[in-house]
């Protein structure tokens, strides 16, 4: 299998991981529906949002990946302006979400309150397991792959970080809305 | 020990003490309204500091407006 298509595996697993996780603990552990329906709150409402962007934003980014290969991401430099580009604009959104939500939890008057903060702690556990198959599928595929070279080609490297950090930002919105669908 | 049940009185005060509504009570104790909510369903357990803040908005002590359901 080649590199690219281990690298297509790692974002996958990682968005299994999550899909997964949203899958069995909304279905399986929820407690039963309620008779009417809740308000969302200011930050579901932020998380919802931040999915939707920074969904769409990573699948382009993805598909820029996909159609332009690793080697010219990281040699051809109009290429690889673009691809940074596109990152900035989604770690943009993420620290948007991030600020507003410390924002809010200084604040205190409400907009976040206990259970609020109760969720968002418990949605790192979702983000670790997401980045540790990510890393995993990552280390499987590229053994794999350079195996007999005894090295692995410096811009690897990258793709692996970049890779995490998507997975572990697109878990973040994601574990806050499984955290709601719990409770 | 189980995971304990907590009964509370937040939707009768509510009601007693001029129909106020949830949005409102939010406000005043520092909450979202669907913690009200889910507080009135008893589907959520309340910190002390949230219980407090709730019986200080109602001008009745904890105990009265939260009750530890079953056998324990």
């Amino acid at each position: 299998m080649s590199i690219l298509l281990w690298g297509i595996a790692a974002l996958v697993a990682g968005a299994l991981v999550v899909g997964v996780g949203v899958r069995r603990l909304s279905s399986m552990d929820g407690p039963p529906p309620l008779d009417e329906p809740l308000p969302d709150t200011p930050l579901q409402r932020l998380a919802q949002r931040g999915l939707w962007i920074g969904g769409a934003l990573t699948a382009a980014l993805v598909a820029y990946a996909l159609y332009f290969g690793p080697e010219r991401v990281q040699q051809d430099d109009p290429v690889r302006i673009g691809f940074t580009l596109i990152l900035l604009v989604i770690l943009a959104v993420f620290a948007w979400i991030a600020l507003r939500t410390t924002s809010w939890a200084r604040r205190d008057d409400g907009t976040l309150d206990e259970r609020d903060l109760q969720i968002l702690a418990a949605s790192q556990g979702l983000r670790s397991a997401a980045i540790l198959l990510t890393l995993a599928v990552w280390l499987i595929g590229l053994q794999e792959s350079f195996h007999g070279a005894g090295s692995v080609p410096i811009y690897f490297l990258y793709l692996v970080f970049w890779s995490c950090l998507l997975v572990s930002l697109l878990a973040f919105p994601v574990g806050i809305l499984v955290g709601y669908g719990k409770s | 020990m189980g995971k304990a049940e907590i009964g509370n009185r937040i939707r009768q005060l509510r009601f007693e003490h001029g129909e106020m509504t949830q949005q409102e009570l939010a406000d005043r104790v520092g909450c979202t309204r669907q913690t009200i909510i889910l507080l009135e369903k008893e589907r959520y357990v309340p910190s002390l500091a949230l219980a407090m803040r709730i019986g200080r908005v109602f001008h009745e002590p904890v105990e009265s407006i939260f009750e530890l359901k079953g056998r324990h």
